[in-house]
């Protein structure tokens, strides 16, 4: 029987994954496709953005597949997609994820599922703009590119050649045996992934960095109706510098717009309407970042908000 | 009697941990009380929600919601 072949996808906040896992979706256009995402918060921002018809898509919010709080539902969702006579099944991991444990995952899907999938490899997304500060801050980050067969370094567009070469060697320092394509958008040659790349694992399994201590603190604030885009803008720049990450839709007066801000890059490019407006805050200082976010809101947006856990 | 507290080591399963431990105390049990945390283990036993209390491998419940007064009720012989 022809097994499913399973990609996992890891790298930190913003490092874009969702849009790599976008392009192999349409890489496998045709095939029978499975996709688990995962998602810090209650609300999973990117689901309809992959969302299309004949897709399996699982989604596992509130906590890391990784963590102990999760990882069950982790087993279950594989396991549950193992019934479904799937060519590729694709994980899209949260930013904090740190995949260490992956083995006692597979593990215990054999248990359930036995023989069905073939584990082609953990593809780290390496966001090239922030990276060095992201591994300086949270541990979880190294472990990312450690245990990964294969990174990509993303966002190169925004490097000089020395600051390239400068990361080339910390990524080295991490992870010496995987390959390493360095891309803009997610934009790599897709054939890397018809190799064999679990010959390129570095460093054996361990326990997962990943628990309900270690976790982010998450918000999402919900505009209660337009707001202007230059208040919005003026917000998102007071707030940035204490976020992870700000990635949601927002209704302007101009029209809908998605927005994702990662380090001091704000991105707004305009999208189909929403059902409603929501943006997800993943906070840097922890609960701490209320106040703030309260307060930038009053002294630089009109409209009413609401926020919630 | 062996009683098995099925967690993934999260703070909630090890509360039931705990409040098993005193549950069965209060109740004056003669029982060998252990912790699974492995997750091949857990999917052996059929585990897929937790926490989990496992009594002479019947299990008596599983999610959360477990506190000691409910576990006394659950081991009460």
């Amino acid at each position: 029987m022809k097994k499913t072949k399973l990609f996992v996808l890891t790298g930190f906040l913003g490092a874009g994954k969702t849009t790599f896992l976008l392009r192999m979706l349409e890489n496998y256009a045709g095939k029978k496709v499975g996709v688990i995402q995962n998602d810090l918060g209650k609300v999973n921002i990117d689901g309809p953005r992959i969302e299309k018809d004949g897709l399996e898509l699982r989604e596992i919010s509130q906590g890391s597949i990784y963590c102990s709080c999760r990882k069950l539902d982790f087993v279950k969702a594989l396991a549950e997609l193992a019934q479904r006579e799937l060519d590729y099944v694709l994980v899209e991991s949260s930013g904090i994820g740190d995949p260490s444990n992956m083995e006692e995952i597979l593990r215990a899907v054999e248990v359930l599922q036995p023989g069905i999938y073939e584990f082609a490899g953990l593809i780290c997304l390496v966001d090239g703009a922030n990276f060095l500060e992201d591994r300086d801050k949270r541990e979880e980050v190294g472990r990312q590119v450690r245990h990964a067969h294969a990174v990509l370094l993303n966002k190169v567009d925004l490097l000089t050649p020395q600051d390239q070469a400068a990361l080339m060697a910390a990524l080295r320092a991490l992870n010496p045996v995987c390959p390493i394509y360095p891309c803009a958008y997610g934009e790599v040659d897709l054939a890397f992934l018809e190799e064999d790349l679990r010959k390129y694992q570095y460093v054996g399994w361990e326990e997962s960095l990943n628990s309900s201590e270690t976790k982010p603190k998450t918000l999402v604030l919900y505009p209660a109706g337009t707001v202007q885009g230059g208040e919005l803008e003026a917000f998102l720049r007071k707030l940035a510098p204490l976020c992870w990450r700000i990635k949601g839709f927002v209704p302007l007066d101009t029209g809908w717009a998605q927005v994702d801000v990662v380090g001091k890059y704000i991105d707004r490019k305009p999208c189909p309407p929403q059902p409603q407006g929501e943006l997800v805050i993943i906070s840097r200082t922890g609960p701490a970042i209320i106040r703030p976010i309260m307060d930038a809101w009053k002294e630089c947006v009109s409209t009413e908000m609401k926020l919630k856990n | 009697m062996e009683i098995l507290v099925i967690g993934a080591g999260c703070p909630s399963c090890d509360q039931v941990y705990t409040d098993t431990l005193a549950a069965a105390e209060e109740l004056g049990l003669d029982a060998h009380i252990r912790k699974v945390e492995d997750l091949v283990e857990m999917v052996q036993m059929g585990i897929m929600t937790v926490p989990a209390l496992v009594v002479d491998g019947r299990v008596l419940a599983a999610g959360p919601g477990l506190n000691k007064a409910k576990i006394k009720k659950l081991l009460r012989p």
